[in-house]
């Protein structure tokens, strides 16, 4: 291998490349190493506002260092907001491919949050000021939603394919209206939390991993009973799935009983081609059990697997089962 | 005269290369001239502003990736990598901004991305001092203004 030279001749030529190339170089770094070729030169700080990689701002490391130092109130968002203000207001990007929030805001956050999400939108959308029409993939993790929050995603992110909920305390019962979604992840982590109506979706992703740690917490490996009529009414259960949905996936599948009656349901009511049960889920372990050994990992895996085998059986003909 | 499904191309200082058309086309300015004017495929094409050393080191890379793109078994993903891989890693600083520049007017798309990402991976969890010295850059801002631009961007540093 060559050693890569410093030219010999001393002479600047990488800026002398045109506004177009060092724009590109600068976006396939990172927002953070972009940001610090700003400080190179005068011609380095002009490229970086043309950046058009992930707008990731990801506070979550500095709230933490708030936090352990007691100190939850303004000075940690007053830093957040100045960073994320800044970064937008230099950007002259024309494209975002992907934008990111995320740090401990609340309610009285709002303006913040409503000016930051135009930012993007109106970027991606000239013409059309202040809507997600042009949005295909919405991540919305701790965010405290409730239905009619999701519904107002729905209704104006016209192009929205895929969706991914995660955490959401106030989510009670989940409705899916919308014609352009295909892909649907959502975290199941109360039990409230089952209604779902699906109009369009043709993949379907449950986690069930915290469905998994209130078996454990509960010493329980049967929380309520799927094939109990009055049981399923009070859960609003009956009729919600459409022909649409043809694919289900479970994430952190352990193969409780629990899981069992929860995917036979979902495999009898909707009218499935593929069901994938995946047992692993790292973060599962992580947040339960942190310190379980390589092995015993495996072991877990290989008796979730024997036990979505046995489930194989009882599938329905023409429903193919994955195992990962 | 090249022979048919070959074309010339001539470099600004003068050296010509007979090249297969399937190779000079995985340039999009070349495969427009080729396209609009039947007179560049029978008679040679100069290539402005590229000289010999630099148009032979992007017809390697267009040669192979032509092939790879015809016969995937003789030449797989893997094999490109690290054919991609190893033409980079013998650039000097040098033939990295001429090739870049070239490949830029030749719209040579898939290297042109190839010799950012190189760039890209030289700055990659460097300081702005040694970005400066790797690339030759001048700080052309005052002290005060340095301060000013680190003061604003705290979160970069």
């Amino acid at each position: 291998m060559k050693r890569q030279r410093s030219s010999s001749s001393g002479k600047d030529r990488i800026s002398e490349l045109t506004d177009e190339i060092l724009a590109s170089i600068v976006s396939l770094l990172t927002m953070k190493e972009a940001g610090r070729t700003s400080v190179v030169s005068r011609r380095w700080i002009e490229m970086w506002k043309f950046y058009n990689g992930d707008l990731d701002f990801d506070g979550s490391s500095t709230l933490a260092r708030y936090a352990r130092e007691g100190n939850m109130g303004g000075a940690g968002i007053a830093w957040y907001r100045s960073w994320v203000d800044q970064v937008l207001n230099s950007h002259k990007g024309l494209e975002i491919e992907k934008f990111k929030v995320r740090y401990g805001l609340e309610k009285r956050h709002k303006d913040d949050i409503d000016r930051w999400i135009n930012f993007p939108s109106s970027l991606l959308s000239p013409l059309a000021v202040s809507n997600l029409s042009n949005l295909t993939r919405l991540c919305l993790a701790s965010v405290d939603i409730t239905e009619d929050g999701i519904a107002y995603f729905l209704a104006n992110c016209s192009s929205l394919q895929k969706l991914i909920v995660r955490c959401a305390i106030s989510l009670v019962n989940l409705k899916i209206y919308s014609h352009s979604l295909r892909f649907l992840e959502y975290v199941l982590e109360t039990l409230s939390q089952h209604p779902l109506l699906l109009s369009q979706v043709k993949i379907l992703t449950l986690d069930l991993t915290f469905m998994f740690k209130i078996a454990e917490w509960a010493r329980c490996e049967r929380l309520f009973d799927f094939r109990d009529e009055d049981e399923r009414k009070t859960w609003g259960l009956e009729k919600h799935f459409q022909p649409t949905l043809k694919i289900v996936e479970f994430v952190g599948w352990h193969g409780l009983e629990v899981d069992s009656e929860l995917a036979m349901f979902i495999i009898e009511h909707a009218v499935l081609q593929k069901v994938i049960l995946n047992p692993c889920n790292p973060r599962a372990f992580e947040e339960l059990l942190p310190s379980i050994e390589a092995e015993e990992e495996e072991e877990i895996g290989e008796l979730a697997r024997e036990r979505a085998r046995q489930l194989g059986k009882r599938l329905p003909p023409g429903v193919e089962l994955v195992i990962m | 005269m090249a022979s048919k499904g070959n074309l010339t191309l001539k470099s600004c200082n003068g050296k010509e290369f007979i090249v297969e058309e399937k190779v000079a086309v995985m340039s999009t300015t070349i495969k427009n001239m080729v396209d609009v004017d039947d007179s560049f495929a029978q008679g040679v094409i100069p290539i402005i502003g590229v000289d010999g050393k630099i148009l032979a080191k992007l017809i390697e890379y267009c040669k192979e990736h032509a092939e790879a793109d015809e016969d995937e078994e003789v030449k797989s993903e893997e094999y490109l990598k690290k054919f991609d891989e190893k033409f980079v890693d013998e650039l000097n600083l040098n033939d990295l901004y001429d090739l870049l520049k070239a490949s830029n007017y030749l719209e040579i798309t898939k290297l042109l991305n190839l010799l950012c990402q190189k760039v890209a991976s030289m700055i990659k969890g460097k300081k702005p001092e040694e970005i400066r010295r790797i690339f030759n850059i001048k700080n052309d801002f005052t002290p005060e203004e340095e301060e000013e631009i680190n003061r604003q961007n705290p979160w970069a540093f």
